[in-house]
């Protein structure tokens, strides 16, 4: 199932932000956003990427755009290694990876009308002439649900949600196939999240859109996503299909956060609530061996000093974890996985 | 401040999103366009003393555009042995060019007739002999002759202060314009691409700082000692080139705020060049407090220029400028009208281009909700 159907991937990908200090503004360190990160996108799913703030989640989506520069790693599109492309080689690809952010507020232009922000892509690649530009402005806010006559006003005359539905608008002017979503409801009221969500799904259908789709709700993940990664200081920790992965979750980190996410239901017994200790580590100075060692429960010698590899052990399942060693030199068979899935079902929330 | 209910009043941003289609609330899709600049605008009009200041600025532009039909040695229109001569204060035509108004209208013979200037019937450099025989010398005090005095060569003070207008709009106007191009372009380049761009930049910036504006212009007077309005020129050059640090400074800080947000990001990943960026998105985000300080810019550089003409590198004499009449009034003490109008001249102006850019600050400075 792999190759063909691949339509963005990275390989180690590594996106470093240089920290200086001192009176010559030297180089003293880097903050490892993305710190050897691989991931493969198919044509038409979507791909959760979750993790806690400051995991490298956003820096991931822009990296992947170029937005950031990789300091290492490969970025590829449709086959091509788009990593090295400059600006204006990158330019026509812009029309197929789109990008939604997070915060409604503030990527859009206050100065700027509706119609302009939309149609500003439209102009960028000379896509269509004033009067055809105006009608497909027009087309595109109809399609996310606004009223044409938006696009007359500004943005501070609209509500977060609609805003949003302006950034989803803006991102299809150039009819892309891939959408970078970075958090595109979190900023909006629960009933918001909703329809925002829905309208997402409802897109995808009718443009065949592939999404990456970075967020920190695990609810929403599991509902909007075909496959989720997790995130931890800049790397993978796991990586499934999203119903394997909140059935069956192998890595400490990742059943620590399914266990956090909070209960439709007060009354409903907490049923092994794992509680994280301490801080994320800072990702200018990341612990030795795995990452999550210093916050992890199960622990051992060996995590202190030797990094993970990451072990398939499941179709589709991957775990950067020591504990996973065995289970994966083992066999990655259908048995093994549904043995795997009914042993998880006691921590999983 | 009553701002923050004002803003809220025409009820746009309610999240009021039904099931499918988003509905505008009705009395949002009534009200006016709300762009940024009409709310800083609302908020600006909303207090009296910068309308005050407003007012006055807009007089004065007035009377600078209209100098030349408010005080003239020549009427508005003549009738004069059968010919009718239409604007002659601004053609000044050959066969009038010895006269002045008074000599005019002492030679009008029946069916003769002109339309004099409306304040005062003095030329910028009309010197006036006659009085001299019934009033003694040059300068006189205000008489009904002449409003608000003569000069010590015998020139009237109103037409100079009225002619003066022109130079220190000019001056004002004109140096800040250079100070905001240059310090716009530069400010935003050192604040867009940052690293050794803004480093460079920014030493020059020092560099400049350094320089007192008027050292600069005496100096730059001195060599190239230009003439008539190229003084004014050179003048209006050495104080932008001087001034444009402030508004680079200002302009820089505000990109890098500006250029971490969402939109910005937005239109690069769209596919948006540089040169679209800085000039749609960022400096149109960041030049509001540029225009505040253009507006305290204009006041110092006409206080500038009264400086300078005061201390006689400015303005040549033939040329009628608000500092220039101050100057006279130094070797003439008991002449006070020379200090007084101009005086008065220029601390109109100044206050008034005060008021506007405190009005302006004010009306940016809550940050309306954008």
């Amino acid at each position: 199932m792999k190759d063909d159907d691949v339509l963005l991937e990275c390989e180690n990908l590594k996106t470093y932000f240089p920290v200086r200090g001192g009176v010559l503004s030297r180089k003293v360190g880097d903050v490892r956003a993305v710190d050897g990160v691989s991931l493969q996108v198919r044509k038409g799913e979507t791909v959760g990427l979750v993790g806690e703030s400051g995991c490298g989640k956003s820096t991931l989506g822009r990296t992947l755009l170029k937005l950031y520069e990789p300091t290492s790693g490969k970025i590829r599109f449709q086959g091509r290694d788009i990593t090295n492309y400059g600006s204006g080689r990158m330019r026509p690809l812009r029309r197929k990876l789109q990008m939604i952010f997070q915060d409604p507020y503030a990527s859009l232009n206050p100065r700027m009308t509706v119609g302009s922000i939309v149609g500003e892509a439209l102009i960028i690649h000379g896509l269509e002439d004033s009067r055809s530009r105006k009608k497909r402005v027009m087309e595109l806010l109809e399609k996310v649900g606004l009223l044409p006559d938006a696009a007359d006003r500004y943005p501070h005359e609209f509500s977060g949600g609609q805003r949003q539905r302006i950034g989803i608008a803006r991102a299809l002017s150039v009819s892309p196939e891939v959408i970078i979503a970075d958090e595109p409801v979190s900023a909006l009221d629960v009933s918001i999240q909703a329809q925002v969500i829905n309208l997402l799904k409802d897109l995808q259908e009718e443009f065949s859109l592939t999404y990456i789709f970075i967020a920190h709700d695990l609810n929403v993940v599991e509902y909007f996503s075909d496959r989720v990664a997790v995130m931890y200081l800049g790397k993978i920790v796991e990586e499934a299909s999203s119903s394997e992965l909140y059935r069956n979750p192998r890595h400490p980190y990742t059943k620590a956060l399914l266990s956090a996410v909070p209960e439709p239901k007060p009354r409903a017994e907490k049923k092994g609530r794992i509680l994280l200790e301490g801080d994320v580590p800072s990702p200018m100075n990341p612990p030795s061996g795995c990452y999550f060692h210093p916050r992890c429960s199960q622990a051992t010698a060996r995590c202190r000093v030797e990094p993970p590899e990451t072990y398939r052990i499941a179709e589709d399942h991957r775990v950067a974890c020591l504990l996973e060693e065995e289970a994966a030199i083992a066999d990655v068979g259908h048995e093994k996985a549904e043995q795997a899935r009914s042993l998880g079902d006691g921590t999983g929330g | 401040m009553a701002a923050p209910q004002r803003k809220t009043a025409s009820g746009v941003g309610s999240p009021d999103e039904a099931e499918g289609q988003v509905r505008v609330p009705p009395q949002a899709a009534r009200s006016v366009k709300r762009s940024y600049w009409r709310m800083v605008w609302q908020q600006f009009w909303r207090r009296r003393i910068s309308q005050v200041g407003l007012f006055f600025i807009g007089g004065i532009f007035i009377v600078a555009l209209s100098a030349d039909f408010l005080a003239s040695d020549k009427p508005i229109v003549l009738r004069m042995d059968g010919q009718t001569y239409l604007f002659p204060n601004l053609r000044d035509p050959a066969e009038l060019r010895m006269y002045d108004n008074h000599q005019i209208i002492d030679e009008m013979k029946p069916g003769d007739w002109a339309l004099m200037p409306l304040i005062s019937r003095w030329g910028v450099n009309n010197h006036d002999f006659v009085s001299v025989l019934a009033l003694g010398h040059h300068p006189q005090p205000p008489t009904r002759r002449h409003l608000l005095g003569t000069d010590p060569s015998g020139r009237d003070v109103m037409t100079r202060v009225i002619h003066g207008t022109r130079v220190s709009l000019a001056v004002g106007i004109l140096a800040v314009s250079i100070m905001v191009v240059v310090g716009v372009i530069l400010g935003s380049l050192a604040g867009y691409y940052g690293g050794w761009v803004d480093g460079v930049i920014m030493r020059f910036v020092e560099i400049f700082l350094c320089i007192p504006p008027l050292l600069l212009i005496v100096t730059v007077l001195a060599v190239l000692a230009p003439t008539g309005w190229w003084m004014v020129v050179a003048m209006m050059a050495c104080i932008g080139l001087t001034g444009w640090t402030n508004i680079a400074r200002l302009i820089r800080g505000e990109i890098f705020k500006v250029k971490t947000q969402e939109y910005v990001q937005a239109s690069r990943a769209l596919g948006g060049s540089d040169a679209r960026i800085i000039v749609r998105h960022v400096i149109p985000n960041s030049i509001s407090p540029v225009l505040v300080a253009a507006t305290f810019g204009i006041a110092s550089a006409i206080l500038l220029e009264g400086a300078l003409s005061f201390l006689g590198f400015g303005i040549p004499p033939d040329m009628a400028s608000w500092g220039g009449i101050l100057t006279e009034a130094r070797g003439h003490i008991p002449a006070w009208w020379l200090a007084i109008y101009p005086g008065l001249a220029i601390f109109i102006t100044v206050t008034a281009y005060n008021l506007v850019g405190e009005g302006l600050r004010d009306a940016i400075d809550p940050r309306l909700k954008t």
